[in-house]
């Protein structure tokens, strides 16, 4: 007898709402067995402005996937992101006091402790606390257990956000009468999918560029150093769109998908396209350098607002794995040009080539998977709790679950 | 960077666990409410459903319980009338005696048949037994016993000289109940010792020949058998026959019978008989044709 548990990543974005359901089987491997979309309504820049819209929306989705599965889901992974995430580095440390000068294990729970002490203000909460490598004596260690030194530290990169907004994904969520098991940070959630291991120890940046905010982390030596978001994304280039060439966010809208470059592929000022490409009244012509001008731009705006959060983590050399793009503003043509002309690093579009196949390897649900594998490997203690047994005292169980 | 004394008065920062994930049906969606107002009526459903099957099998219980107590009771009103015993030596009267089934008021359902059955068994006179109850008051008995083909005379420190039968296995044990006849008219057995075991004596080693021989003899020639007083085991295979005509007479077992050997013995028998010659010391029926027989004259 097997026991299964049925998780879902679900990812509430300003554009669509993605659910993605996860079979996992005896805590060991992941079967994707059901994907539920629908468009999004009531999140603006990855906030929830409308509670109920949004609920419908993501309720709407979770059904859809719960009824291509055929399951009930056990637990839920969801992804956050949106303009409060924020970060700061956190550091503690202690002297070694034992007399052979050998790190204890308490030491080290005691610097991490002290480490992740730190007070936040009272409406923020803890997302993330992202653990770096251990200095002993200056020196980086990842385990400092049993060696030999005077002063241990430990470092956090501390991820945080509005605890109301975070409340209302959950509640979004709790809604539906189901349980958050673990919130992950969109960006982290994507990383873990369309970054290699090679790449996480050589040093990477993972871009989810979504269309109200743009989500980023930072791996080297296999770690994620730091990670955040910017409330920046592909509706701020459509509004560009809107404004500068004077249309409606629609027009806008399609005119990106249609002719967006986020490099100026088109230098001839004189050569254009046609608004609405419909030749009926209101249809005008419009130059496609003035288009691609304007979305190279702002691409390189939002990339240049993420260079400058990361401050000397952006170097290229700690960068030497390049930078990786992914997420629905990915689709945006050359945007790899754009983000390697910012980044002075090589550039790719992220694929979940290495753990899906079909529809699923498009980037645009990087998170939702990535999502399923932090699920995958962070719930086994859970999975006994709340696992669900395939014989039929689970079955029995699971009637009154 | 923080320090040790900073950090203990610090207080612990909020997580995102530490928000209540209790939704109030007012903050939920038509389809959420929906759903959870399904789960809650299924659960209660199952709840139900579960207390009503705990209430029919708590019932189907004691509906059970009171069968078993009905049943109790009538066995009460099922007292033993009769007890019916198949036996051959062992009389009824000592059957029902030895195993207490002759008190009054007996009980059919309450009778231990097994433990009558052990009781039965642990009597070494006994082959087989079967026991069972016979509604509505009969207990009906059948006991196989042992055949006694010899006897055994042995001495008993306190009984003095016991009568020991043993039967055509070599299970040797104390007739009860048999024909006085029949247990005198069988051969004594001699010429081995006899071993007292913890419970009972020990088999005794060549009495299928003992019983081939006696069988035959009984059949094809009872003026013969009749004069055969004892059966030395002595030097088997060969039996020795001590009788009334012959001291000695000597038996090879053969591949099929003895009979040839038995008809031999007659006709030496005849033919001492019409001469008119005194009894016979020895008669070796082991040598085929050559039958050597030794008169008493010649014996010392």
């Amino acid at each position: 007898m097997y026991k299964t548990k049925v998780i879902a990543g679900i990812e509430i974005g300003t554009s669509k709402v993605s659910v993605l359901l996860g079979e996992i089987v005896e805590g060991g491997s992941l079967n994707i067995i059901g994907l539920g979309q629908s468009s999004s309504k009531g999140v603006l820049k990855g906030d929830i402005v409308d509670f109920h819209d949004a609920s419908d929306c993501a309720h709407a989705a979770i059904l859809s996937a719960e009824k291509q599965a055929g399951v009930k889901i056990d637990g839920v992974y969801l992804a956050i992101s949106g303009s409060d995430i924020e970060g700061f580095s956190s550091e503690a440390s202690v002297n070694v006091t034992a007399r052979d000068r050998r790190v204890s294990q308490e030491e080290i729970d005691q610097v991490s402790g002290l480490a992740k002490g730190r007070e936040l203000p009272e409406e923020r909460a803890v997302i993330h606390h992202l653990k770096r490598p251990y200095r002993l004596d200056m020196r980086a260690v990842d385990q400092p257990l049993n060696l030999e030194g005077e002063r241990l530290e430990a470092s956090y990169w501390t991820v945080h956000g509005n605890a109301r907004k975070i409340g209302d994904a959950i509640h979004i969520i709790n809604g539906f009468n189901l349980h958050v098991d673990d919130v992950v940070l969109s960006a982290l959630a994507a990383g873990s999918v369309v970054a290699s291991e090679e790449e996480k120890r050589g040093g990477c940046l993972v871009i989810d560029v979504g269309r109200g905010s743009t989500d980023y982390a930072v791996y080297n030596g296999g770690r994620c150093l730091i990670a955040g978001c910017v409330p920046l994304g592909g509706d701020h280039i459509s509004n560009d769109l809107s404004i500068g060439l004077r249309m409606r966010l629609n027009q806008a809208e399609s005119l990106k998908h249609r002719y967006g470059s986020a490099v100026v592929e088109h230098r001839n000022k004189s050569e254009k396209v046609w608004l609405n490409n419909d030749f009926e009244i209101g249809d005008r012509p419009i130059p496609l350098w003035s288009i691609e001008k304007i979305v190279e731009l702002r691409m390189t705006e939002i990339f240049e607002v993420v260079l400058k959060k990361l401050g000397a983590l952006g170097r290229p050399d700690k960068l030497s794995s390049g930078v990786i793009v992914c997420g629905g503003g990915a689709n945006l043509r050359r945007i790899e040009d754009c983000a390697e002309s910012v980044f002075n690093v090589p550039a790719r579009l992220g694929d979940n080539g290495a753990m899906a196949s079909g529809e699923l390897r498009e980037s645009q649900y990087s998170v939702v998977l990535g999502l399923l594998k932090y699920g995958l490997q962070y719930q086994s203690a859970s999975d006994e709790r709340v696992g669900r047994s395939s014989g039929f005292m689970g079955k029995l169980k699971g009637l009154f679950h | 960077m923080a320090t040790k004394k900073a950090a203990k008065g610090a207080r612990r920062s909020k997580s995102w666990k530490d928000i209540d994930q209790d939704v109030k049906a007012k903050s939920m969606s038509s389809t959420a409410f929906k759903r959870r107002l399904l789960a809650r009526c299924r659960r209660v459903g199952y709840c139900v459903a579960a207390l009503v099957a705990a209430f029919f099998a708590g019932k189907l219980l004691l509906m059970t319980e009171d069968v078993s107590a009905a049943l109790t009771k009538a066995g009460r009103a099922l007292p033993i009338k009769v007890v019916e015993v198949e036996s051959d030596a062992l009389s009824r009267d000592w059957i029902m005696s030895y195993l207490g089934v002759d008190r009054e008021g007996l009980n059919l359902l309450e009778v231990n048949l097994k433990a009558l059955k052990v009781q039965l068994l642990e009597l070494p006179q006994v082959a087989s037994v079967d026991v069972a109850r016979r509604l509505p008051d009969t207990l009906f008995i059948s006991v196989v016993e042992r055949d006694p083909i010899a006897k055994i005379l042995v001495e008993d420190v306190e009984r003095g000289r016991v009568t020991l039968l043993v039967d055509r296995e070599g299970v040797v044990y104390e007739g009860t109940g048999y024909d006085a006849k029949r247990i005198k008219s069988l051969p004594f057995l001699d010429g081995f010792s006899l071993k007292r075991l913890e419970r009972g004596f020990e088999r005794v080693e060549g009495m299928d020949l003992v019983d081939r021989l006696l069988s035959e003899a009984r059949e094809i020639a009872p003026h013969i058998f009749q004069t055969w007083k004892v059966v030395s085991l002595g030097e088997l295979p060969k039996l020795i026959v001590k009788s009334n005509f012959a001291r000695e007479i000597v038996f090879e077992p053969r591949a099929v019978d003895y009979r040839k050997q038995l008809s031999e013995l007659d006709y030496i028998i005849d033919y001492h008989k019409s001469r008119s010659y005194r009894s016979i010391a020895k008669v070796d029926l082991t040598m085929n044709s050559q039958v050597p027989v030794v008169p008493t004259s010649l014996v010392r």
